[in-house]
């Protein structure tokens, strides 16, 4: 399950950041998966909830994934593909010659955070920003 | 509230520690590969067997494996420097591992530092290891459907090896049916078909080694 490490770093990645822009307290890390990642959503999801127990800056944190979904274009004959899989055969020529342009990344998007270790607004809503 | 635009990939950690590991290897001529496969697909007896066969081309090996020094044992053996790295339980080697590793190894005497990951088709093909090729392994006896099943390690694959040949017909391997998803799965590689055992085709990939030497 390479998805551990995966997590690993994606929290290492997003602490390191969240420090250089003085982000005490990550609440939420923005993320794209994409389809033809070789990733496995729910194990990110399942090592990230350890995982941010690591560090105070992240304990809080909430993982938002946005899934993306695999593309292509055919480079003989130009036509757009979706692509469900690593199987790069155009569904209109036949040819292997699709190009993927989009559904391999696992990339951090973007951090919401504060200032403060602790949340402003945590008393009486415990949870309340979890969903 | 801060929030902050980051767009940074996942991998970025790993590929910085990748970088360090190619500049090692560049900085001394030193041609990096990584080999993947399942377990028991022969990396390592094609490894003694390259080794053997080649006195004239100099290899250090680092070897992963999740627990036992048997490898890097046999690979001594066969006459090069090894490095055992031990990962107990870690499915897969990450490039801060070889980049702790690497300065063991003298890289000044060698041509050729092979990195064998982790018998696993799944968990190495996502972490760089700093090589300048990948060459995935499969074997015969684990059947023709594994490209299919195990698209990302031969997506990416700068070569892709068909060892034990000499049991094909034995297990039943159809190799067209590997050539077909090879060429959906990753049009740019040609497999290399080869036995350890009885020697056919070694050749041609001693031939690859040697057209990779500085």
């Amino acid at each position: 399950m390479h998805e551990f490490s995966l997590t690993a770093d994606l929290l290492k990645v997003s602490r390191e950041e969240a420090r250089k822009a003085g982000i005490l307290r990550l609440d939420r890390i923005f993320v794209r998966i994409g389809k033809l990642s070789g990733i496995s959503i729910d194990a990110i999801e399942f090592a990230f909830r350890f995982l941010r127990e690591e560090e105070e800056i992240t304990r809080g944190a909430e993982l938002v994934v946005e899934r993306i979904p695999g593309k292509g274009r055919c480079t003989s004959c130009g036509r757009d593909v979706e692509l469900e899989h690593l199987f790069l055969l155009c569904p209109d020529c036949g040819t292997a010659t699709v190009e993927i342009t989009q559904g391999r990344e696992f990339l951090i998007v973007s951090l919401e955070g504060g200032s403060e270790a602790e949340p402003a607004e945590k008393a009486g809503e415990a949870g309340g920003n979890h969903g | 509230m801060v929030d902050i635009v980051v767009m940074r990939a996942v991998t970025s950690d790993n590929q910085a520690h990748a970088d360090k590991v190619r500049a090692m290897l560049d900085e001394k001529n030193v041609i990096g590969l990584n080999i993947i496969s399942s377990p028991g697909a022969g990396k390592t007896t094609l490894l003694e067997r390259t080794i053997v066969d080649n006195p004239d081309l100099r290899f250090g090996v680092i070897e992963g494996d999740v627990f036992t020094g048997r490898d890097a044992s046999r690979i001594e053996a066969a006459g090069a420097p090894s490095i055992q790295l031990n990962t107990e339980g870690a499915c897969h080697l990450t490039a801060n591992m070889i980049e702790t590793v690497l300065p063991r190894l003298r890289l000044d005497e060698l041509d050729f530092v092979v990195v064998e990951n982790i018998g696993n088709l799944i968990c190495p093909a996502a972490f760089a290891l700093g090589e300048h090729r990948r060459v995935v392994l499969l074997s015969t006896p684990e059947g023709s459907d594994k490209v299919q099943k195990y698209p990302h390690a031969f997506n990416t694959a700068d070569l892709v090896l068909v060892t034990k040949t000499d049991v094909a017909g034995a297990v039943g391997f159809e190799l067209s049916i590997v050539l077909e998803d090879l060429k959906a799965v990753n049009p740019k590689v040609e497999p290399l078909l080869l036995s350890a055992v009885s020697g056919e085709g070694l050749d041609r990939w001693y031939g690859w080694l040697r057209s990779l030497r500085r």
